[in-house]
């Protein structure tokens, strides 16, 4: 069914809205400045969703199962050392004397969080559905 | 008659500006002051002064002097203090950072209390002020608070503020008047002014009507370049008062690096381009 398949597609908007919720919801990112949250969810749900919807289609047998659970795994990885490093920047822990690139490295990071956990979550929803 | 003091009033406060390029100060009768004396990096101060006392149908004008003091040794980025509309992408060292903005209306009647978040992390100071009741923002292309409608004061009123970059800063001045014959037909006029040695990409977003947006480029954006003073001219055939303008202000990359809040006259029921809040999140 054509259909059901372009339907599966819509769980990359699970992903895409993890950082609209993180701005709604400060405790998911207690440690962040919440006007960098704000600023930056729009640009971040975009590259979730595209991130998720690249592994879940990838993951498809005719594609390349194997390339989609790396890319997973990548992203898993990439997500949790975002948080621990995000949570090191905000304790200053790091670059205290740099504050420009502080906060240059906080957004990216911050990007790069949301982009890993749509990976993965793109690679699950592909086991799952 | 109205034309020739409004014009005396203006002399007097033009010829008052170079003696406070460096300062922000609200004039009029202190109501309330708070302040957060902290280490570092940052501390802040908010008043509120009463410029002219309310008449029976006319609003008070009020001014709101906002300071924060980067005390540390290295520039403070997103300063963000919504509870006192004001927005800073990065507040230099050792510098303080003021805005003083006249605005039509009554004060809140009791102090609010509200962050004001710096840095990268969700540290922040908590603060109290007391800010305007009809409060900092309006809605998009909404009409203006009718707290603020029917009043033809025509005091000029003036609006200063700080803006910083990481190496260089600058202060920006909104003058705004008005004059009529026959209280029918209104004559505005606003003055910018760049006192700084950085070329800024300025949008006010005052409320406006009929044909205004062709006289004023501001409204949709323009350029001021460092030490200069542009004058914009415009008519309206409606009534007109101090309204709040929410300004946002853009470095050469077209970067916000600050969103605050000034008074300027502009028709009583005006409507505005932006939404006030989209452009308080310009500033990243």
């Amino acid at each position: 069914m054509l259909w059901i398949e372009r339907a599966k597609q819509l769980q990359a908007l699970f992903a895409g809205a993890l950082p609209l919720i993180a701005a709604k919801v400060q405790f998911l990112l207690p440690f962040l400045n919440p006007k960098i949250v704000e600023e930056l969810w729009p640009i971040t749900s975009l590259l979730a969703i595209v991130s998720s919807g690249v592994t879940y289609n990838l993951a498809s047998d005719s594609q390349s199962p194997r390339g989609a659970r790396n890319l997973a795994m990548a992203g898993l990885f990439s997500a949790v050392t975002s948080t621990f490093l995000l949570i090191a920047l905000a304790d200053d822990l790091f670059l205290r004397e740099a504050p420009a690139v502080q906060d240059a490295l906080t957004r990216c990071l911050f990007a790069i969080l949301f982009v890993g956990i749509g990976s993965a979550i793109g690679w699950v929803s592909a086991k799952m559905l | 008659m109205i034309r020739l003091s409004l014009s005396l009033c203006v002399l007097v406060i033009m010829s008052q500006s170079p003696a406070r390029a460096q300062e922000c100060d609200c004039p009029g009768t202190q109501i309330a002051r708070f302040k957060g004396d902290h280490d570092t990096p940052l501390s802040w101060v908010f008043i509120t002064s009463v410029v002219t006392e309310a008449r029976s149908d006319v609003p008070p004008l009020m001014c709101y002097s906002r300071t924060v003091h980067n005390t540390s040794t290295a520039p403070v980025f997103n300063v963000s203090w919504k509870i006192a509309g004001y927005e800073r992408r990065v507040i230099r060292e050792q510098r303080p950072n003021s805005s003083c903005p006249q605005l039509s209306g009554f004060a809140e009647s009791s102090p609010k209390s509200g962050p004001l978040y710096y840095g990268i992390s969700s540290e922040h100071y908590d603060t109290n002020v007391l800010p305007p009741r009809a409060g900092w923002m309006q809605q998009a292309a909404a009409p203006t608070s009718t707290d603020l409608a029917i009043s033809i004061d025509l005091h000029a009123v003036r609006s200063v503020f700080d803006v910083d970059t990481v190496d260089a800063s600058t202060q920006l001045v909104v003058y705004s008047s008005a004059s009529t014959d026959d209280r029918k037909f209104y004559q505005l006029k606003y003055e910018i002014e760049n006192r700084g040695n950085v070329p800024v990409f300025m949008i006010v977003n005052l409320p406006i009507a009929g044909s205004m947006d062709k006289d004023l480029p501001f409204v949709s954006g323009f350029w001021i370049q460092p030490e200069t003073r542009q004058t914009f001219y415009s008519k309206a055939s409606e009534p007109v008062d101090v309204q709040r303008a929410t300004v946002l202000v853009l470095d050469q990359n077209k970067k916000g690096l600050a969103a605050d809040v000034v008074g300027v006259y502009a028709p009583s029921n005006g409507k505005r381009f932006l939404s006030d809040e989209s452009l308080f999140n310009e500033v990243h």
